[in-house]
């Protein structure tokens, strides 16, 4: 398959024209199209083989192939009755996470296809968001009515917590060395808490207790709906983008204002992703458009031109040089 | 004149007499699944010893035609009957049946708990130390290397390439581009445009391609400053033509081969009749003086031949090569008896399109032959069609599909060269 596998740098863009793109990040040219038929893509992730894409959408997740010019699924997951708005992936490939508006979470066991250790959990309120814990054990599911639930997979354990009353949760991000966490929700309020690792079992067991918060920060981020927020890969910044038509990177050594990427034709912004290196950030917005921006310049580098529909989700996986 | 003596033959007769009088397409979907030539073929074999449905008998695999009407051809101007959109509504959901076929569905089990394995549980959903990530990007070094790339003014009409979009009509069209060298012009560019751009962002389309190809010499200035003019067979603008009007829209169209020009001034409205001459001016100063035999031969040739079966004699055809199919059509035949019996009266006219085209190589038969290698995508198999003919037709008929095929050559030529490739190779090692 694929000439290069890990290395290479793949981005896909989806939204409501019923199509995923496939994108050359450097040059802004358009590669391939896939189908998602009768449905929006509410969210895209890259399998850690870089070998599949994984589409959420109306009752499904799709998977295509990445290094082939097949513009149908290879697979589809079903069997959900509502939307499917997040999905994910264990680092190893192990397991796909999805969280839906039928408020649930679920963990579909990838190795067979008997979904042998498949698993679910269920909320009072339509899911808006899940977040895979760095440690692999932990997933954050985050929910209409405002709740944040952390739920410990190999325990089932799970505790709740509200930031805010009455707003809606609408992503949650921790950074890659699990210092942080962040959730934005449907005020444009953005909380940041420090995390502090469990400790480890005593009498031999293998693993370790729940994750515990610390609150670090609220950050009131934007006027309107917040949409995404996400920590760049070397825990520098947070970005947070929102129904204001901008995204707002935040330092994370004080939660000081770094910069907008903002632009005269940008719309919502429902999606943004870091490059490996923390320099460039793309996102992409309601007017159809995925654009990458120069963290440093705050400038536009590249812009991706071709979806006829609102953009509303992106997958990028950069590579190692 | 109908043989009204021969049931088989009326029934066929009302059989399709329904199905051309129906526009919704539901007795098609009746009574294809019903099968009924077999059903006639197979009581047929009983009572008749000669062939009774000529039309769809021949389906072997051994490499003989597998019959396309030239209803079905990629035609798609011009005025079409109501029957042959619901044709193509049903190749559309045989297609999408296809897909679908293709597609493996895992639905949701709800976890059964009691049955789940702990020290499965433990293992797959085990917490692990969180590890620093590496911190280089690829990305990061592309856009180094590529910082230096001026970027195409043309970039914003990259959007307007129909390979990239789906369901949305496109057109499929041949530029000659007549700035370059004489040499490189022999190469039209081939651009798949959505039908919907107008004619200015076809311009700047194949300007885009043009400069993403990195072809010599650089265009410079903007779409005003280039116009396209209907290409002779030749790839030389037609000057007896105006330019295409850039407000037009591509769609309304139906050439297959264009010409790209550089006009010294943009086009304006007041004058436009000067500006006609002038750039008419500059196409006959730009006329290539030869465009080399080569190239003529993308024009559609004829030639006539013998199509081979494997058991009936053989039957009398009219090969036509154009640069983007591949025809074969029976000659009429003076009928007599034998011809009623043993022969195909009606095969039908068959149009390969050349992208399924995948070889073309002479044979080392008595009389001469020729072997026309394609890929039959329905019954998704490589098939073989050959042809007898005088040793000078099969050097054209070689000669002609070759180069075409070179420029033309699509995925799956390119497929069944590797195919062949290997099957050398191992046949050269067992030896």
């Amino acid at each position: 398959m694929g000439n290069n596998n890990g290395d290479q740098v793949i981005l896909a863009t989806g939204g409501y024209d019923h199509s995923i793109k496939f994108w050359q990040a450097h040059s802004g040219v358009c590669t391939r199209t896939v189908t998602h038929p009768e449905s929006q893509v509410n969210a895209l992730d890259i399998t850690p083989d870089s070998q599949l894409l994984a589409a959420a959408g109306y009752q499904h997740i799709r998977m295509y192939e990445i290094n082939s010019s097949n513009p149908n699924p290879i697979v589809n997951y079903e069997g959900i009755s509502r939307n499917v708005t997040a999905v994910g992936f264990h680092e190893d490939g192990h397991w796909m996470y999805t969280g839906g508006e039928d408020c649930s979470a679920r963990v579909w066991d990838l190795r067979t296809r008997n979904l042998q250790c498949s698993r679910i959990f269920q909320v009072t309120a339509p899911v808006n968001c899940v977040c895979l814990h760095p440690n692999q054990g932990e997933l954050l599911v985050g929910d209409q009515s405002g709740v944040i639930h952390i739920w410990d997979l190999r325990t089932d354990h799970n505790e709740q917590l509200i930031p805010e009353q009455d707003a809606s949760i609408q992503d949650i991000s921790i950074d890659s060395s699990a210092n942080f966490m962040a959730a934005i929700n449907n005020k444009g309020n953005c909380y940041v808490w420090s995390l502090i690792p469990g400790n480890k079992l005593p009498d031999g067991e293998e693993g370790s207790t729940q994750t515990q918060l610390r609150p670090k920060s609220r950050l009131l981020a934007h006027k309107r709906y917040g949409l995404k927020c996400k920590f760049s890969p070397d825990a520098k910044y947070l970005a947070t983008t929102s129904a204001d038509q901008t995204a707002k990177l935040w330092k994370t050594s004080d939660f000081s204002l770094h910069s907008t990427l903002q632009t005269e034709n940008q719309r919502w912004v429902w999606d943004i992703a870091f490059s490996a290196d923390s320099q460039y950030a793309i996102t992409a917005s309601s007017d159809n458009t995925a654009r990458l921006w120069s963290i440093e310049t705050s400038e536009i580098a590249k812009e991706y031109i071709g979806h006829s529909k609102a953009l509303t989700s992106l997958a990028f996986q950069d590579g190692t040089p | 004149m109908a043989f009204y003596d021969n049931k088989y033959w009326i029934l066929s007769h009302v059989r399709n007499s329904f199905l051309y009088s129906d526009d919704t397409g539901m007795c098609e979907m009746i009574l294809q699944n019903a099968d009924i030539p077999k059903k006639i073929r197979e009581e047929g074999k009983k009572l008749w010893f000669g062939n009774l449905d000529d039309s769809e008998e021949e389906f072997d695999d051994d490499g003989r035609i597998h019959t396309r009407s030239l209803g079905n051809g990629n035609d798609d101007f011009g005025t079409r009957r109501r029957r042959l959109n619901t044709v193509v509504r049903l190749e559309k959901m045989r297609k999408e049946q296809q897909a679908a076929a293709m597609i493996s569905t895992i639905r949701w089990k709800e976890p059964d708990l009691t049955n789940l394995d702990q020290g499965e549980k433990t293992k797959i959903f085990q917490k692990k130390e969180v590890v620093a990530q590496n911190s280089k990007s690829a990305l990061s070094k592309l856009m180094a290397e590529h910082a230096s790339d001026p970027d195409s003014p043309f970039i914003e009409y990259a959007k307007f390439d129909g390979n990239s979009q789906l369901r949305a009509p496109t057109r499929t069209i041949r530029i000659f581009l007549s700035m370059q060298s004489a040499e490189d012009r022999n190469f039209p560019m081939t651009v798949c445009v959505v039908a919907s751009a107008k004619v200015s962002e076809l311009i700047g389309l194949v300007c885009y391609k043009y400069s993403h190809e990195k072809r010599e010499p650089p265009l410079t200035g903007s779409v005003d400053n280039y116009a396209l003019f209907i290409a002779e067979d030749d790839g030389s603008p037609d000057a007896d033509f105006p330019c295409l009007e850039p407000k037009e829209v591509v769609g309304k169209f139906g050439f297959t081969s264009l010409a790209l020009v550089r006009s010294v001034n943009p086009p304006k409205e007041a004058k436009k009749d000067v500006e006609t001459n002038t750039t008419v001016d500059q196409l006959n100063t730009e006329k290539p003086e030869e465009r080399g035999a080569v190239l003529e031969s993308t024009d559609y040739h004829s030639f006539k031949g013998f199509l081979l079966h494997k058991v009936r004699p053989n039957t009398e055809i009219t090969l036509g090569i154009s640069w983007d199919q591949v025809e074969i059509k029976p000659c009429p035949t003076s009928r007599s008896v034998t011809t009623l019996l043993w022969s195909r009266p009606n095969l039908k006219p068959t149009r390969l399109p050349i992208e399924v085209i995948v070889d073309c190589v002479p044979m080392q038969t008595l009389p001469a032959s020729v072997a026309i290698m394609y890929y039959d995508t329905d019954k998704r198999k490589w098939r073989r069609l050959r042809i007898e003919c005088d040793s000078k037709t099969i050097e054209q008929v070689v000669a002609k599909l070759k180069f075409i095929l070179e420029i033309r050559g699509g995925l799956y030529r390119q497929e069944y060269l590797h195919h062949m490739s290997y099957v050398n190779k191992k046949a050269s090692l067992i030896r």
